[in-house]
Parts: C-alpha cells; sequence; structure tokens
C-alpha cells in the first residue's frame, strides 16, 4: 500500500547501521537518480547521513530563497562525489549584507567555495541608475560589483546562478521577441552574464536546469509565497546532482578518459557476425541514426578534450573494419588514442590501457551495453566511472550526458589538442620499441622546450596543471585561479611555465612551477608536470631552470618539498635522484641542495629555446 | 472516525513516520507540533511535500499555515481528496 518502504531504504539501513560506507556510497549510486523527487531523495540522503564523515570541503550558501532543505540532497550528491562537505547557510536574504562584510559570519566560515544562490527574481530589472541606463546593464553591473567584491575578500571558489526565466508572459508571444519583453531582458541577461563576471567566477546555468526539470513544474507559485522556495523542491536532486559533478570538476577530480565497447555501443548487432555491411549504422533506419547520434556526441567530447580508447572482445582486424570501410562511421581510428580489441577480460585491458595513457583510473568512464561487462569492471575496478546505460540505444546520449562525469569549468587549448598529443605519444612510444637504445629515441626525437614566466595567457593552463594534476605533483597544491593570480603578484614568487615539442608535435605547456624565495633559500612549493612527458629529461630540463632561477635571485640554498599522497608516489624519489639531501634537521619531505656545490644537470637531447625563437619557429603540429 | 478518516489517518500517520524518520510515532487528532520533537518550521515544509505527494493534492499558503494539528490536517484531507464523510 502507501508506505511499504522500499527495498533499497531497508538494504541502506543495514550498511548503515554496520558502518559499511563503501557499500552504502555504492548501493546509493545506483538507487539515486538526479530525478528523483524530493521525498524519495530525501529518505536516501537521510539514511547516508547517519554514516558519520569528516568534511574536507567547506560550502557557504547564500542566497535571497530559502536553502535549508537543500543542504540536504547537496550533501548527499557530493558524497557520491567523493566530497565530504561542512555548510554555512547565511541566514536568509542576507546576500549583500554576508558579502560585503570582511567580518561576516561567512567569511569568518573560511568557506573553500561561495554558492550566491541567487534565482531570476535577484535580477532587479526596475532599478535603474538613471532613466536613460539599460535595466539590465545595471543589473549585469551590480552582480559583477558584488563578485569583484567578494575577489577582494576571499580566494574561495565563486559560484553563482544565472536566471531561471519564469513563464508568464504579459506580452504574449511578444515577449521574448521584444525589448520592451521581460523574457526578453532576463535572456539578454544570461547572454551576457559570462563576460561580465571577473575571471574564475563560474556560472551555474540554472536556467537550463529549469528548462530540462520543465518550466511549468519547476516555477512553484505556492513554495516562493508560503515558504519562499525559490524553485520545486522536486528538482533539488537534479541541482543538487549537477552541482555537484561542477564541484568535483573545480576539485580536479573531473575524468578525462572514455572506453567505449563496440558492438552495440558505437553500431548495431556485432560486427564478426554480421559483417561490416551488416551492422546497424548512418541514415535510414531508426537503429542506425541512434547508434550515428551516439558518435556524433562522442565526437564532441574527443573535440573538447576528452581521450577516447576503445576495450572490445573481438580480433582486433574484425574491430577495426567498420573505422576502415563503413561509410558512415563518423570516429575514425585517428579519434581512438588507444585501440584494445581482443579476448582478455575487459578490466585488465583498461588497466592497461590506464598505463598506456599514464592516467588514474578515476578518470575513467566506461561504456558498454552488456550489463555483465559493466558488473565485471564496476566490481574489478571500483575506480572507473561505469555508466547505467539503457537497452535502448535512442536513450545512450542521455544516460552519457546526464551522468556530468566530464563536467568542466573551463575549455582550455590544450584541452583541445588532447586527443592529438596523446595519440602522437603512442606514436612516440611505438616509435620506442622500435628504437634500440634510450639515448638513440631520445636523440632522435629532437625535442625543443621553452622555459618562460607564468603570465595571464599562461595562467588558466597552469592552474588547470595544478589542480587536475594527481600523479606527477610534489606537493598536490589546489589554486583557484584568483589565488595563483593574488599568489604570483606577492615579489617572493616565481611562477615558471614550461613547453615541449619534438619531430612528432606539440606537447603545449607542460609543466609548472612555484617558488618562494626567504632570504638565502628557495622553495619548490609547487610542482607539477604533465605525466606524458615523463622520462624524456624534462624533470631535469626544469630542475636546471629552478636553479637558475635561484640564483638570479641570489640563493644559496634550493629546497624541494615532496607530501607524499596515495597518487603521487612515482615522483617520491625525484629529489634524491636530482641530487638533493633530506637534511635530520629538517621535516620529513624538505629535501636540499646546496647550490655553491652543485653543477646544473644538463639536458643533452633537450634543445633549449628562447620565447622569440620558439615563437619563430613552429613545428608542424602532430602531422596527422 | 469515519472508515474513510480512518483510512487516510493510517496513510497521514506512515507519511509522518517517514518524515520524521520514526517507526513508532503514532497520531491522533489532538498532535500538533508540541508533541512530536523535530516538528519546526523546516519540517513542515517536509511534511508539506510529502502529504501533497501522498493524497496527489497542491495546498495553497493559507491551507499550510493552518495545519498546526493533526485532526485539522484530515479535515483538510478529507475536503482535498472530496472522501465521503458519511
Amino acid at each position: 500500500m502507501t508506505n511499504s518502504t522500499p527495498p533499497a531504504i531497508t538494504e541502506l539501513k543495514k550498511w548503515v547501521s554496520q558502518g559499511a560506507c563503501d557499500a552504502a556510497l555504492t548501493l546509493c549510486r545506483s538507487a539515486a537518480h538526479p530525478s528523483d523527487d524530493f521525498t524519495t531523495l530525501n529518505r536516501l540522503a537521510r539514511e547516508l547521513a547517519k554514516l558519520p564523515f569528516t568534511p574536507t570541503f567547506k560550502i557557504a550558501l547564500v542566497g535571497s530563497s530559502t536553502l535549508d532543505h537543500f543542504v540536504g540532497p547537496l550533501t548527499f550528491w557530493l558524497r557520491l562525489h567523493g566530497i565530504s562537505p561542512d555548510f554555512f547557510l547565511a541566514p536568509y536574504d542576507t546576500v549583500e549584507p554576508s558579502l560585503l562584510d570582511s567580518k561576516s559570519d561567512l567569511y569568518a566560515f573560511q568557506p573553500d567555495l561561495i554558492w550566491v544562490f541567487t534565482n531570476y527574481r535577484d535580477v532587479r530589472l526596475d532599478r535603474t541608475t538613471s532613466e536613460s541606463q539599460d535595466p539590465v546593464e545595471a543589473s549585469l553591473e551590480r552582480v559583477n560589483a558584488l563578485c569583484t567584491a567578494i575577489q577582494k575578500q576571499t580566494s574561495a571558489h565563486l559560484m553563482i546562478n544565472n536566471a531561471d526565466i519564469p513563464v508568464e508572459r504579459d506580452l504574449g508571444n511578444l515577449e521574448g521577441n521584444h525589448p520592451y519583453g521581460r523574457l526578453h531582458a532576463l535572456r539578454r541577461y544570461n547572454l551576457s552574464l559570462p563576460e561580465h563576471l571577473p575571471t574564475g567566477t563560474v556560472i551555474f546555468d540554472l536556467e537550463h536546469h529549469s528548462a530540462v526539470f520543465g518550466k511549468a513544474r519547476w516555477h512553484d507559485a505556492p513554495y516562493w509565497l508560503h515558504s519562499k522556495h525559490a524553485f520545486s523542491m522536486d528538482a533539488y536532486s537534479s541541482v543538487a546532482a549537477q552541482a555537484s559533478a561542477i564541484i568535483s570538476s573545480l576539485r580536479g577530480s573531473a575524468c578525462k578518459v572514455l572506453v567505449l565497447d563496440l558492438d552495440n555501443t558505437l553500431w548495431g548487432g556485432v560486427v564478426a557476425d554480421e559483417g561490416v555491411a551488416g551492422i546497424q549504422l548512418g541514415e535510414g533506419t531508426p537503429e542506425g541514426e541512434a547508434f550515428l547520434a551516439f558518435q556524433r556526441y562522442i565526437k564532441r567530447l574527443k573535440t573538447r578534450g576528452i581521450l577516447l580508447a576503445v576495450c572490445s572482445k573481438n580480433d582486433d582486424a574484425i574491430a577495426r573494419e567498420p573505422f576502415r570501410q563503413h561509410p558512415e562511421m563518423l570516429l575514425t581510428e585517428d579519434d581512438i588514442s588507444v585501440f584494445v580489441a581482443n579476448w582478455e577480460n575487459k578490466a585488465s585491458n583498461i588497466q592497461d590501457i590506464a598505463e598506456t595513457l599514464n592516467l588514474s583510473l578515476s578518470s575513467f568512464v566506461f561504456v558498454d551495453d552488456n550489463p555483465a561487462e559493466r558488473k565485471l569492471v564496476a566490481e574489478a575496478l571500483p575506480a572507473v566511472h561505469v555508466v547505467d546505460l539503457p537497452e535502448d540505444s535512442a536513450l545512450y546520449v542521455a544516460a552519457l550526458d546526464t551522468c556530468g562525469y566530464f563536467e568542466t569549468t573551463r575549455v582550455t587549448k590544450e584541452d583541445r589538442d588532447r586527443n592529438g598529443m596523446y595519440a602522437s605519444n603512442i606514436r612516440r612510444q611505438e616509435f620506442k620499441k622500435e628504437t634500440v637504445d634510450l639515448d638513440s629515441y631520445l636523440r632522435s626525437l629532437t625535442m625543443e622546450a621553452l622555459a618562460a614566466p607564468i603570465n595571464d595567457l599562461s595562467l588558466p593552463r597552469c592552474a588547470q596543471l595544478i589542480n587536475k594534476s594527481n600523479q606527477f605533483h610534489l606537493t598536490t597544491t589546489r589554486f583557484s585561479d584568483t589565488e595563483l593570480t593574488e599568489l604570483l603578484e606577492q615579489p617572493d614568487i616565481i611562477g615558471r611555465s614550461y613547453r615541449l615539442r619534438d619531430c612528432f608535435g606539440d606537447n603545449g605547456l607542460i609543466s609548472s612551477v612555484i617558488l618562494r624565495i626567504t632570504a638565502s633559500t628557495a622553495t619548490v612549493q609547487t610542482w607539477v608536470m604533465s605525466c606524458r612527458v615523463l622520462s624524456r629529461g624534462m624533470e631535469d630540463f626544469i630542475h636546471a631552470d629552478i636553479c637558475a632561477c635561484a640564483r638570479d635571485h641570489d640563493c644559496t640554498t634550493l629546497e624541494g618539498l615532496y607530501i607524499p599522497t596515495q597518487r603521487n608516489n612515482m615522483v617520491k624519489d625525484l629529489y634524491s635522484r636530482l641530487g638533493h639531501q633530506q637534511p635530520s634537521n629538517k621535516p620529513s619531505g624538505a629535501w636540499v641542495l646546496d647550490l655553491a656545490a652543485h653543477t646544473p644537470l644538463t639536458t643533452p637531447f633537450i634543445n633549449t629555446r628562447t620565447q622569440q625563437e620558439w615563437d619563430a619557429h613552429r613545428v608542424p603540429t602532430n602531422g596527422g | 472516525m469515519t472508515e474513510a478518516r480512518e483510512l487516510i489517518k493510517t496513510k497521514l500517520e506512515n507519511v509522518f513516520r517517514d518524515v520524521f524518520d520514526d517507526d513508532t510515532l503514532s497520531l491522533t487528532d489532538a498532535t500538533t507540533a508540541a508533541d512530536v520533537e523535530e516538528w519546526d518550521s523546516l519540517m513542515h515544509i517536509s511534511l508539506v511535500v510529502a502529504i501533497e505527494k501522498e493524497f496527489s493534492f497542491r495546498l495553497n499558503a493559507a491551507e499550510v499555515g493552518k495545519l498546526e494539528n493533526v485532526g485539522g490536517m484530515l479535515t483538510l484531507i478529507e475536503e482535498k481528496t472530496g472522501s465521503p464523510s458519511a
């Protein structure tokens, strides 16, 4: 009847009572859905909340509406994304007082993220400073001033909502098309918001989520009237799930690799049975068009920088046939960074792919139509994100899209070029197999490197490297754009960036270093490098540059820091290898080098270029 | 109490048990916010959401304000769902 407890809740209660955190989280991942209504989601959220956790990420929520009920669903989805939040909820409708007063409780809380939870009502189109001023422009100026003021107070991440445009139209159809219409004005506000906000501000697209949820349900007048809820509480799960994916991306844990099955995933049917001509793909049939649409979506992911890999139970030659022969095949072999078709189990194949790409399994998303393969991978490799693909191929795009694994807060040039870089890298590795010894391999690469200060142009990529890398990251420091900008403005801080290119193509900006000068000691506070360029002498090249920078600042000692994490084991011996010593009177993790007694490392296979030389001589970017 | 009202009361009791996460909670017409420890203004809204879902109707602002005791709630639900009060 009405209230039999759902089986998922019964099972969750069991895991919670046993304190089995991993089992509870795994269950919640499969039981909860962004489209769950408030009551349904809240049941799961309340049970999971009984499992204690230590908060590691502080979020200040400030808005002009009631947000108390939103904390539960948001905490729930954040925990499913591996984030343990602590919340500060600013008192109702205290946006400006909380954010403009440096002594407010909000700042005393020292948030890692401030989410200014505005809604369309906060875009005060009725307020202008003069008759001639455009009300949209006036609103944009107000929100810019607010965000700029917040960034002066704190270097926390800052997220703000755009306007969830309401549905009523006193001008009818003209409402959206006439400059006088409120709908037209709010659309203009949303379109102009990105360019009016200070760099680093994340816009949470409330307008998009209201549209996806259904605006007629989203806008809930009774709830605004009786308890000042900005929109339907039944949308909280969906908003919280999307926000959690974005926050996860801000924290540097976005996914980078999409691993794809082939038969019945990229095309309909089994190519080994039906032949290239027999598979369903392309215009003309509903099934063929569905798979084509899925390939089109994947191609767009690839274009924006997501790496593609194939993992198929097939003979390699047969698996490649559709790529080579099928006229409607949209994805090409060049789009695929690693192509694995064999009869091994998929979990070990995915591990091999991770090793080939030198990326952590937690940045992997796996798509397979076969539930048994999904289960095997999910159980053997719990770090991999497995998409729960529906049976109907028409729904594949929606399934992959709504999971939010590839959320990002920016797209850099390196993102768009990444696939080419990895493809070149795999050619480099194949090349390495052919060449006899390491020296002749490295020589044949004809590498050129550039060391330069971090400037406005390179800062976003440096911030991205620092925030996304886990393995070659000596101290795992994380900085928002604002924090990094502020840090680099300090006189005792030196920021360095490094680029590398070779005969296979441009690797882009692959490393960044932050040095702090204290009297005669230079301390390497941050050193991060892309794992793609490991073991090619770049470590030595960068170290020589660090030493030169330290000497330029009259330092006699160089201090390198290593803070071990679960992920950065690969660099634990780096400083030792570079000639640093670990003195007994220093805390462990501090590696010291006497610059006077140190002979700079030479890098015979890397040609050092000046900025001018670098700009003048462009190598063709990876020639296909 | 009529059979219809009894049925509504059973359903409502289950809603309360679910919202307040207390399987032993039982209701009488006289039960008010003062009798249920966690029944504050925030939980009141969670209760409203759950009641609207369970009985498939919407409450207006005045009705939300009037739901101060269980007897009042039962009467309101009877009116809203058109249950015969025979």
